[in-house]
């Protein structure tokens, strides 16, 4: 197929076929949708290739290396051009800086207690397919496409506690706080193994939405017996 | 229409000196920014940099680019991804791209994929190039930067008739290639 026509669309792109031989060639790209292709193929490899090893380009790549060579250098020079007054300005900021990461340290911040642990999921049934697929979803951070599958296991399963919170966590952490808290306080009403880890994640979304006196109440509900009970405490601490 | 940012396209196109320095001063700060707080240097945003604005030139040249949002968006969030894809590629998957936050406008979008999309077709191009012998590459080289067959036969000690044959031949075992590649199919229409 590509050898036998591949004269012929070189002399077309060449403009070198006859008059009657280009409107025959042209009637033929019309009606032919396999040759229409071939011949755009050819064309689009032709035209790769004149940029490829055309003079212009060559000429451009060249004035961009040169440009970001410049360019990097005198961002390093900048750097180096300090004088002694400066040591005195960088020496506050540092310390000033310092100052901050301390008091940062005993802020809270969301992340420090999001969830981060990996997760495996239970097979319950004989589609194991969907399982892994929420699982290396809510793994690799695609808390969107975990969500996904989460509802898809919740349709036959809908008592699945595990599924419905680890669904609770995804949604908080895509901000879809409304239906996240709804999730919380189902499981947080039921008497599984989750109801306090809920609690403790219901809390969380009302801090990571900045509503601190929303989040302490509901921390501050965590029984002692809870194995959230000290990161609960620890958080208190922090946003009071 | 195009975007009044079409400027720096053109700019890339006549490799306008003035105009491609602003392009590193406006824009490649916020660029090194990011690449160096993803695991990456100052000179690996350098080349970043370098080899994006060459895929725009080259999606400009043989595409006619014609920029509907802003520059700015629209080269950060190249150089996002791509700077993503190479991460991914030396820690071997380990790195998920981070869900994009914040708003960013439908063209910008649209824009930006269109360009993946050519660069992904640019890049099924090269590597079918390389798998070509010695001969068609040298031939193929010479006839893209000579203009005139006549010349690049005689350089080559062969006659015209041959020279002009071969070099179809060498893009047919091309265009055959490119077919016969898995990634073919999702990118004929582009």
């Amino acid at each position: 197929m590509e050898e036998k026509n591949a004269l012929l669309f070189e002399d077309y792109l060449q403009k070198k076929l006859s008059e009657d031989e280009r409107i025959a060639f042209e009637k033929k790209l019309k009606e032919d949708a396999d040759f229409n292709q071939a011949f755009l193929n050819y064309k689009q490899l032709s035209i790769f290739l004149k940029n490829k090893f055309s003079k212009e380009r060559a000429a451009l790549q060249k004035t961009l290396s040169q440009t970001g060579e410049d360019y990097f250098s005198s961002q390093k020079q900048k750097v180096y051009r300090l004088k002694p007054w400066h040591y005195s300005i960088a020496a506050s900021v540092l310390l000033l800086f310092g100052m901050f990461l301390y008091m940062q340290n005993n802020r809270f911040s969301y992340n420090d207690y999001a969830f981060s642990q990996t997760i495996t999921l239970v097979e319950r049934s004989d589609d194991t397919k969907v399982y892994k697929n929420a699982e290396t979803a809510f793994n690799t951070k695609n808390y969107k496409e975990a969500i996904r599958y989460f509802n898809q296991i919740l349709k036959t399963e809908p008592t699945n506690f595990e599924i419905l919170f680890y669904k609770g966590i995804a949604l908080v952490e895509t901000d879809n706080f409304t239906a996240a808290e709804l999730v919380f306080t189902k499981l947080q009403e039921t008497n599984s193994i989750y109801k306090n880890k809920a609690l403790f994640y219901l809390g969380l979304s009302k801090l990571k939405q900045k509503d601190y006196k929303g989040g302490k109440v509901i921390l501050s509900t965590i029984p002692d017996s809870a194995a959230e009970y000290k990161k609960a405490q620890e958080i208190l601490k922090k946003i009071d | 229409m195009a975007h009044a940012d079409q400027k720096y396209i053109e700019a890339l196109l006549h490799n306008n000196h003035l105009l491609i320095n602003e392009i590193y001063s406006r824009f490649a700060p916020k660029v090194v920014s990011f690449v160096c707080k993803n695991n990456g240097s100052e000179p690996e945003a350098r080349d970043l940099i370098q080899e994006v604005l060459l895929i725009i030139y080259d999606q400009a040249k043989t595409k006619n680019l014609q920029l509907t949002c802003p520059f700015d968006a629209y080269f950060f969030l190249i150089c996002k991804r791509k700077w993503y894809s190479i991460l991914q590629k030396k820690y071997r998957n380990r790195v998920t791209e981070e869900p994009v936050t914040g708003f960013i406008a439908e063209s910008v979008e649209e824009q930006v994929e269109e360009t993946a999309l050519f660069e992904e077709k640019n890049k099924l191009f090269e590597t079918v190039f390389e798998k070509l012998g010695n001969a068609c590459k040298e031939l193929l080289k010479l006839t893209f930067s000579i203009s005139s067959m006549e010349e690049v036969a005689k350089k080559l000690g062969v006659s015209y008739g041959y020279a002009r044959k071969k070099k179809s031949l060498c893009i047919a075992q091309l265009t055959k290639w490119v077919r016969e590649s898995s990634a073919y199919n999702q990118l004929k229409n582009y």
